[in-house]
């Protein structure tokens, strides 16, 4: 370790409140047990209560003592651990991304988390973490590892550091604030671009003080999605998860709440007396609880969208979003494993998609990384030649789609599962029951409407899959992202000359697939990836 | 996806699969002969102990006599020299293509049943996956080990 590194010293707050979480349910257990919080101010309730605490703040002093990492000259590395000592060694070239993150608590003190994440990670879990640090410190970390990776990549050799960096002098906010300023100035006027895709061509100097790392980056793309485009993006997002939790939420609540505020309330009283409530009242309560949810929905994605910013330089991609939580995600532009379109309903209408790409993030539930919220489909190829330049990519409408008699595969569990409701709805409620049947035709619109959707298409180096749940997605893979291809056919399928088909990329969980496929479509999709003729 | 492809399982594959159902099958008849014990003892009903006796016999006669050697006679898998193909399944048949550049490691494992005949099951591990190949004989699993391990190595910088 040649110039050691340490965590902000807030680490040890939050090394203590973690440690503190540890005995929440401890301290439930005791007081739901008991029922009295008397016990907690005899002398022995008041000397644990010390002992806890004293043995918390330890950890988190223990923790933040023993980690510490340094920068060498083609390596990161990591040391950590109090009684299993770890030390971890990342390569910069072996570095997939570097996200920095700002979870609201982190925001108060306006501190980060940087996470490295490598192939090798587990998922859920990053490779490299340095759980704390100060906001500008990090940012700054964060440009730095992406600017030697480039460099190592093209064989050059990494400057030796200043060593100290006191990370106590630097006041946070301001000092971010000041680096997007400065990167956000622009001097093309004469881009032809619309006004939101402003191409900077300007040098950034992150920072020139003779302590910190000084670097200088030419922005290649410099996007800053502006208010109004945010705007339509969230009028527009159609968060179902959201709606759903939210509906669940009232329907399991409902009763609860009815009976604290109504505590003799009777139930089954209620049915009786009001056995006719009015079909008006139903549907204008559905009405209302939906525009609610629209309205939370748009709330919701204004505040996890706002303030999205993407820039581009040297091969490498950084973005920036979130106005509570704020996320900040950097990778080349060669990591990138898929490219995909996401098209709800109403923006396919529109003719407007959400980019993502799949990258390696340890981030569980967010494997797919945003990078335009609310693109024009007609812009897709422009947008993608600037930002990943290595991929051709054009949308084509037409594609070599899922024939008729295809829909057996997509029709039958949803039709099982309709049937089974059906069934249970008319022995309950009789003749109410029959109302179910409607389930019919709509399940049938919609599982025509994913089997119209699918298919695929081989434009040179890409594979280009298209499948529908709820949203239209079209996945863009390059032929050296395939890890493994998989063709699969039942015997009812192999009768009639079907296939599905699956890729797995690297990153993803979940393979990409398409069901039910004419047999021509899928052995050109084979032969274009075997590689022995 | 339409070449045939040469390489099987080794013909014990049958056995020792057959062997394997036997041991669970016992496990689970002593776990239903407990029941039905405690069952009599108290005298409750019998109807649970009927069906899980009806489900051991069909899982029985299933996994001890049909699948086996219809698992044998359905997988088979082809080394090429920059890609493993891999055909398997008996009612929804699969063909996996897996490159050999995007081949991690190879490995070679086996349980005391599959030592018991000589086997062993080679898996193949990509950065997303893993595709096992069960019931190979252990010298033909080294062997392939070497092989695959030997195609693979090919230089990181072409991707």
């Amino acid at each position: 370790m040649t110039n050691p590194r340490k965590l902000s010293r807030l680490d040890i707050l939050f090394g203590f409140l973690r440690m503190l979480r540890v005995f929440i349910p401890m301290v439930f257990v005791m007081f739901v047990n008991s029922g009295e919080t008397k016990w907690l101010f005899t002398v022995w309730g008041l000397l644990g209560t010390v002992v806890i605490v004293v043995l918390s703040v330890l950890y988190g002093w223990i923790t933040w003592k023993k980690f510490s990492f340094s920068l060498e000259s083609d390596r990161i590395v990591i040391m950590r651990g109090v009684f299993n000592k770890e030390e971890k060694i990342i390569y910069y070239a072996r570095i997939h991304s570097v996200n920095v993150q700002q979870p609201l608590l982190h925001r108060v003190f306006s501190v980060a988390k940087l996470q490295i994440e490598t192939p090798g990670g587990k998922s859920g879990k990053a490779e490299g973490e340095l759980r704390i640090l100060p906001m500008a410190q990090a940012i700054e970390l964060q440009q730095q590892l992406k600017h030697y990776a480039t460099i190592i990549r093209e064989g050059g050799i990494i400057p030796t550091l200043p060593t100290e960096v006191d990370s106590e002098d630097i006041s946070g906010e301001a000092e971010l604030n000041e680096a997007s300023l400065r990167n956000s100035i622009h001097v093309g006027s004469e881009s032809e671009l619309t006004t939101h895709h402003q191409l900077g061509n300007e040098i950034a100097e992150v920072q020139s003080s003779h302590k910190h790392y000084i670097m200088q980056e030419q922005l290649d793309y410099n996007m800053k999605l502006s208010l109004g485009q945010l705007f339509k993006a969230a009028l527009t997002s159609l968060n179902l998860n959201y709606a759903i939790i939210f509906i669940v939420g009232i329907y399991s609540f409902a009763d609860d709440f009815i009976r604290f505020v109504v505590p003799e309330f009777n139930y089954n009283q209620y049915l009786n007396d009001y056995n006719g409530v009015s079909f008006k009242f139903i549907v204008g309560s559905v009405l209302i609880v939906m525009i609610f949810v629209w309205l939370l929905s748009i709330v919701l994605y204004l505040i996890k969208f706002g303030d999205y910013h993407i820039t581009r330089s040297k091969e490498q991609l950084s973005i920036k979003y979130g106005l509570l939580e704020k996320k900040s995600y950097v990778f080349n532009e060669g990591k990138v494993q898929a490219i995909i379109m996401d098209e709800n309903p109403i923006r396919q209408l529109l003719g407007f998609a959400e980019l993502k790409v799949q990258v390696i993030t340890s981030d569980a539930n967010k494997e797919q990384l945003v990078i335009h919220p609310f693109i024009r489909k007609k812009e897709l190829s422009e947008i993608i030649k600037q930002l990943i330049p290595s991929r051709d990519i054009k949308i084509q409408e037409k594609l070599n789609g899922v024939p008729i008699q295809g829909m057996m595969t997509y029709a039958l569990l949803p039709m099982i599962i309709v049937t089974v409701i059906c069934i249970i709805s008319i022995w309950f409620m009789q003749f109410n029951g029959l109302w179910m049947l409607l389930l019919y035709p709509l399940i049938m619109l919609w599982v025509n409407s994913c089997r119209v959707s699918a298919g695929l298409w081989l434009e040179g180096n890409e594979l280009i899959l298209r499948n529908r749940f709820i949203n239209r997605k079209t996945y863009f893979v390059a032929r050296k992202h395939i890890v493994s291809l998989k063709v699969k056919e039942s015997p009812r399928q192999r009768k009639i000359g079907l296939h599905s088909i699956s890729t797995t990329v690297l990153g993803s969980v979940f393979a990409y697939s398409v069901s039910s496929l004419r047999r021509g479509d899928v052995e050109s999709v084979w032969n274009w990836y075997s590689r022995s003729k | 996806m339409n070449r045939e492809l040469t390489q099987k399982l080794h013909k014990d594959y049958i056995k020792a699969s057959k062997l394997t159902s036997y041991i669970s099958h016992g496990i689970f008849i002593l776990i239903i002969i407990a029941a039905l014990i405690v069952v009599l003892m108290n005298d409750w009903t019998m109807i649970p102990i009927y069906i899980s006796g009806a489900v051991w016999i069909l899982s029985f006669v299933i996994f001890t006599y049909v699948m086996p050697s219809y698992e044998y006679r359905s997988f088979s898998f082809e080394v090429f020299d920059e890609e493993l193909e891999i055909q398997s399944g008996i009612w929804f048949r699969s063909n996996v293509l897996i490159p050999m550049n995007r081949v991690q490691h190879v490995e070679v494992g086996s349980g005391p049943i599959m030592r018991k005949y000589k086997l062993a099951s080679l898996k193949v591990v990509t950065a997303a996956k893993q595709h096992e190949i069960s019931g190979l004989h252990q010298s033909n699993a080294e062997a392939l080990k070497l092989q695959i391990g030997e195609l693979a190595k090919v230089d990181e910088l072409h991707d």
